[in-house]
């Protein structure tokens, strides 16, 4: 087995592990919230991962626009895609999990929200903005400065409930134990499952572009 | 000191055609003023609309308006490669950004000047004393707005769908700098009395953002503009 499916089988089966865990070692219940309290078991390591990888991303795009590295413009690109999924299932399970603890699946009064919120349209946007590009040389550096206009949200997002204020998120959650060393397990998995899909979309976009670069030569030879 | 010549000679030549041809300005104040009027129109009758959608109808208006006059930023640059000569010119790439957000940014204010007159008219508003902190208001936004829609409209002038595109990155980076508008606002449409003169909270943060976005676009429109 190769290190890049060994990777991939560790991540889901931390994943898997995760879910283990939250049905027989982390309590059914928490004191306030009940039983809706357990999605938040990948609600966080989610939301955590989609803003280190926003971050990776806006690293790399620095990476590319100081030195013009090709490679680092794919990474940048696979952190926003693997960025984007952690931001989506961040919004969807917090929607959900609002329903069961607010009674509404989305609020507009909670800055946390609202920040998360903006980024995933902004790095949908940055999608948008490669797939508008047609030269590959200024799709990568306008990624590249977008993404690094778009990092701006990180902070944002992290001291949204400082800057702005507690609305409905918490700050410090008083957890159990147990329910403390499931977190932090399953965040380590997502990240494991997510680095795993990092490196699959890395080696897809390097693929698709020696693949163009096969084309092009073909079409200089007029075969 | 060169640098600050070509500044001003972009800036001169861009007010020179704007004034020739008058077609930003003119297109984004009947775009914006038709918004306000449409709004004013649908909403009248409302009860305490002074403080809650009228302020929201404005800067709907600006925000959309201004869309207009960024995508027109770079018209005359991009008509018969004139971008290329500008780039061969001894000016900074980043001069030549601060030129075009200096222009962009004295058309939306006077669109904006214009809205808040027309806002006066449509909605009955008469609390002449917070004008000025509305003014501050406008100008701190609209400069963080131009800011970041300068290096945006940069990027997608030449794209497919460009205009599009323009809206839909900008919108979304725009959010922090809306809010902080909103929330000015409450000290100029809100009920509580306020000194005209007092810089809000929300004023200091429209300005930073407004130093962000500018100090970005320096360091980062010479990527923009590379060929």
């Amino acid at each position: 087995m190769s290190f890049f499916r060994l990777h991939y089988f560790l991540g889901w089966a931390l994943a898997l592990a995760t879910l283990g865990l939250m049905a027989f070692y982390a309590p059914l219940e928490e004191k306030t919230l009940g039983k809706s309290y357990l999605i938040f078991f990948y609600h966080f390591p989610s939301a955590i991962s989609c803003l280190l990888f926003f971050a990776l991303a806006g690293v790399l795009s620095v990476v590319h626009l100081a030195g013009g590295s090709a490679e680092a413009d794919r990474q940048a690109l696979a952190a926003v895609e693997v960025g984007l999924l952690g931001c989506t299932i961040t919004l969807a399970t917090g929607s959900l999990w609002a329903k069961a603890a607010w009674g509404e699946f989305w609020v507009w009064n909670d800055p946390r929200l609202l920040t998360v919120a903006v980024m995933w349209f902004t790095y949908l946007g940055y999608l948008l903005l490669r797939g508008a590009v047609d030269s590959p040389a200024q799709r990568a550096r306008y990624g590249a400065v977008f993404g690094t206009i778009a990092a701006v949200n990180i902070p944002l997002v992290w001291y949204s409930i400082r800057l702005f204020g507690k609305v409905s998120h918490p700050m410090n959650v008083e957890l159990d134990p147990r329910m403390r060393e499931v977190q932090w397990f399953g965040l380590m998995a997502f990240l494991v499952l997510y680095a795993a899909f990092w490196r699959s979309r890395v080696r897809v976009a390097r693929l698709k572009d020696e693949t163009r670069r096969l084309e092009e030569t073909l079409a200089l030879r007029g075969t | 000191m060169l640098q600050l010549k070509g500044l001003l000679a972009v800036l001169f030549w861009d007010l020179v055609v704007e004034v020739r041809r008058g077609e930003a300005v003119l297109s984004m104040a009947l775009f914006a003023v038709l918004v306000l009027f449409i709004a004013s129109y649908g909403t009248s009758g409302l009860p305490g609309l002074e403080g809650t959608f009228g302020p929201l109808i404005l800067w709907i208006a600006v925000l959309f308006a201004g869309t207009i006059g960024l995508s027109r930023a770079f018209l005359v640059e991009k008509e018969n490669g004139a971008l290329t000569g500008v780039l061969l010119s001894p000016l900074d790439s980043g001069a030549f950004y601060l030129a075009k957000v200096a222009a962009t940014w004295l058309y939306v204010m006077a669109v904006g000047i214009l809205l808040i007159a027309a806002y006066l008219v449509l909605f009955n508003f008469t609390r002449w004393d917070r004008i000025p902190f509305l003014l501050l208001a406008m100008g701190a936004f609209t400069l963080a707005y131009v800011a970041a829609g300068t290096i945006i409209a940069g990027m997608t002038s030449s794209l497919r769908g460009g205009e599009v595109v323009l809206r839909v990155l900008l919108f979304p980076i725009m959010i922090p700098a809306v809010i902080n508008v909103l929330s000015a606002g409450e000290s100029v449409f809100g009920e509580p009395p306020l000194e005209a003169s007092r810089p809000s909270k929300a004023l200091v943060a429209l300005l930073a953002l407004a130093v962000v976005y500018l100090s970005a676009g320096f360091v980062l429109f010479p990527k923009v503009v590379e060929e």
